[in-house]
Formats: C-alpha cells, sequence, structure tokens
C-alpha cells in the first residue's frame, strides 16, 4: 500500500544498515510505514540466495511477518519529504536483548517483538520506529533450489521435521551436484524469514558430500556432490538443533 | 539670604530622602507585585500516547514499557495561566529507560531497554515538578 511512496525516485532514499553489500545479493522489500509516520521500512535479505523471504533471486514481496530467532537480515529506512531535513539518520534496536547489530545487519537473539528505532544524527531526535517480530524456529524443511533433485523420499514441499523433502525419487549421477536450501518455520508453521545458522552433515560422503555455501560460517544453503553409487542422508541442525533430513541417491 | 538658602538646602535635602524613600517603597511593592504575578508551574499535561504497545501506558501516576517497545507522548509543562513552560522528561535509569526526545514539539519516545523499574522526573523550567514511577516489564 505504501509501495508507490516508497518507490518514488524523489524520495531520499536513506540507506543505513545496508550501505555496503547493497550488490546484486540483496533486494529490498516493499516499504511498510513507520509508526510515526515518517517514512518506510525495507526488508532486505543479507544474502538473496540463502534467506528463504528472498525466494532465491527476488525481494521479498512484502515485509516479513516474522524472522526466525538467530536469523540474520538488513533493513533500510526512507525518510518521506517531511522528515527529509534529518540528514542521515541512525537505526538501531530498542533492545539489545532481541536484535543484536553485526557490521551492517540485525541479528534475532529470541522470540518476541522487537522495535528497531530511526534516530538523526545530529541530535538523536526519534524519527519513526517499527517492531520486527522475532519466533523461535520450531520445524525446518529442506528444499532443493531452483526444483533441482535433492534425492529420494519424503514429499516434496512438506516440512521436514524429521523427515525428508524435496526428492521426485531421481538420482543423481556421480559428479553431479545439487544445492539445498533450509526453510525454517514457527510453531504454527508459518515460513520464518531470516538467513539462520545451519550446519550440515553427511551420513556417507564417500557416497554425497555436503558444504556449506559459505566457506565462513554455516548456511541455510549447501551444496551436495555426488561421489559413488548408494544412499546417503543429508542432515540440516540449527543452531537450536532443529533438524531435517533428505536421502540423497546416487545412481550406479 | 544665607540662613534662607541653608533652610532650602536643608528642606531640599529631607525632600530629597523622602523621595527616595518614596522611590524605594514604590520599587520594592511593584517587584513584589511582579512577583506575585509571576505565573507559577502548573500541571504537566500527557497526552497523544502511542497506542502500538496494548500493555503500555504514560500518565501522570506510572509508565510502563514493554521490554524492546517504544511509546510516544507529549509531555508538556504549563503554568498558572495555561501557558507552555520548557519542559524536560528524564529517567533516572537510561540502562532500564530511555527516554529521548522524538519527532514534534514536546512528543518524547520511551524505549524500554531491558526489565526493571526507575523514577521519571518531569521538570518545568528547570525544576523538578512532579516523579513518575516507570516500569519495563517483560513481554
Amino acid at each position: 500500500m505504501h509501495r508507490s511512496s516508497f518507490l518514488g525516485a524523489a524520495l531520499p532514499c536513506l540507506c543505513l544498515f545496508a550501505c555496503s553489500g547493497l550488490g546484486d545479493s540483496s533486494s529490498s522489500s516493499p516499504g511498510r510505514t513507520g509508526d510515526l509516520g515518517h517514512g518506510t521500512f525495507a526488508y532486505q535479505c543479507v544474502d538473496v540466495q540463502q534467506d528463504p523471504a528472498c525466494g532465491g533471486s527476488a525481494a521479498p514481496s512484502s515485509f516479513p511477518a516474522e524472522v526466525a530467532v538467530h536469523g540474520r537480515f538488513k533493513l533500510v529506512y526512507s525518510a518521506n519529504g517531511a522528515a527529509s531535513d534529518v540528514g542521515n539518520p541512525n537505526i538501531e534496536p530498542v533492545s539489545k536483548e532481541f536484535l543484536s547489530v553485526i557490521t551492517d545487519q540485525l541479528q534475532a537473539l529470541r522470540p518476541g517483538t522487537a522495535n528497531v528505532v530511526v534516530r538523526t544524527t545530529t541530535d538523536g531526535r526519534v524519527i519513526d520506529f517499527t517492531p520486527i517480530h522475532i519466533s523461535p524456529v520450531s520445524a525446518i524443511q529442506i528444499v532443493a533450489v531452483g526444483g533441482v533433485v535433492a534425492g529420494a523420499g519424503g514429499d516434496a514441499g512438506a516440512r521436514a521435521d524429521g523427515g525428508a523433502t524435496g526428492g521426485n525419487g531421481a538420482a543423481l549421477p556421480p559428479g553431479a551436484s545439487t544445492q539445498l536450501l533450509v526453510q525454517a518455520f514457527d510453531p504454527i508453521a508459518k515460513p520464518l524469514a531470516g538467513v539462520v545458522g545451519v550446519t550440515w552433515t553427511s551420513s556417507d560422503p564417500t557416497i554425497a558430500s555436503v558444504a556449506s555455501a559459505s566457506a565462513t560460517g554455516a548456511t541455510p544453503l549447501a551444496t551436495v556432490t555426488a561421489v559413488k553409487a548408494g544412499l546417503a542422508t543429508i542432515t540440516a541442525s540449527t543452531e537450536d538443533k532443529v533438524t531435517a533430513q533428505v536421502t540423497i541417491t546416487v545412481a550406479p | 539670604m544665607t540662613r534662607a538658602r541653608s533652610s532650602r538646602a536643608v528642606l531640599g535635602a529631607r525632600t530629597s530622602r523622602r523621595t527616595s524613600a518614596s522611590t524605594a517603597l514604590v520599587a520594592a511593592a511593584c517587584s513584589l507585585a511582579a512577583a506575585g504575578c509571576t505565573a507559577s508551574y502548573s500541571d504537566t499535561t500527557i497526552d497523544g500516547v502511542s497506542h502500538g504497545e496494548p500493555s503500555s501506558s504514560v500518565t501522570r501516576s506510572q509508565i510502563q514499557v514493554p521490554v524492546g517497545a517504544v511509546v510516544t507522548a507529549h509531555i508538556a509543562p504549563v503554568n498558572s495561566d495555561g501557558k507552555p513552560m520548557v519542559g524536560e522528561v528524564r529517567s533516572h535509569d537510561t540502562t532500564i529507560l530511555e527516554i529521548d526526545p522524538a519527532a514534534g514539539d514536546k512528543v518524547y519516545a520511551l524505549l524500554g531497554l531491558r526489565e526493571g523499574q526507575t523514577e521519571v522526573d518531569l521538570v518545568a523550567d528547570g525544576v523538578i515538578v512532579q516523579t513518575i514511577h516507570a516500569v519495563v516489564t517483560s513481554q
């Protein structure tokens, strides 16, 4: 509803957390008007490939309703005309019990409603704020990125709280690889936004190996590589030990 | 001549002293009157409280803000003539409840930083006129 105002080219876009890394790997959701009405907040994926809210390649269609505990994301704020004289405002969480700031990103720390405020850098006045709803991860699902076969077993699209998902029964030939992505869900099965930390393991790396998409740490995106014929179970585990598994079949 | 001049001089001196005394009395009276007419602190109005957080409240008797939440309110001291005074709102413990100016005249943002209790001073023209108990509650 506030899309037109957010997208207005004439409006001063005040880049806050996202001043760095605004390249191809991130894009903003349509704006959500701040509670004081002086501008709009937009959600931005830390990495569009790793944040399910961005669907792999696009910006979220709306400001996500909930962010996962431990989820990382970015926010940008665009002041409207009335507040455009505030300089370069800062955005910060109200309580560091709920949200922490890591370089140019926010990370959700615990369930609850965490407001972020936008301040002027000149006099610290609060010009706007918005709530971020944080939910615990109750279940995760492993999905194959781009519909690529992920393995055998499980119903495609089913939640993987203990079961396998994403496969259509086809097998990977040795040497082939595919990507898997973890989608997190809240206690009532609503999808959660944010890049969560996920540890990936293979029951038999000599059949199928798995590696996080980033060498710098656990990520919800992983690459599975078929090595030799057989079956291997790939397990994804979040920081809170919520797990899901998928079985990979490697063809002879 | 000399006597008369002298008498006039004495008379003039007396008259001058009387005039000075009268002037001083009038000045004092005026000062007292002026002091009596200066409007003093009367009340602090609190309105325009945002209701984004259902469990929050900002009144003259208590402030309640959930941790992690923001509540804004227009807080303005007025004098006995009903005119605005220079106001300020201060938290005793800014690690529990932070109070910052917000957009708008005499609008303050109250930020619940962590659970706990503290006091908030309402200041009018540099003088603390009221202290309000404040609670930052859990969610």
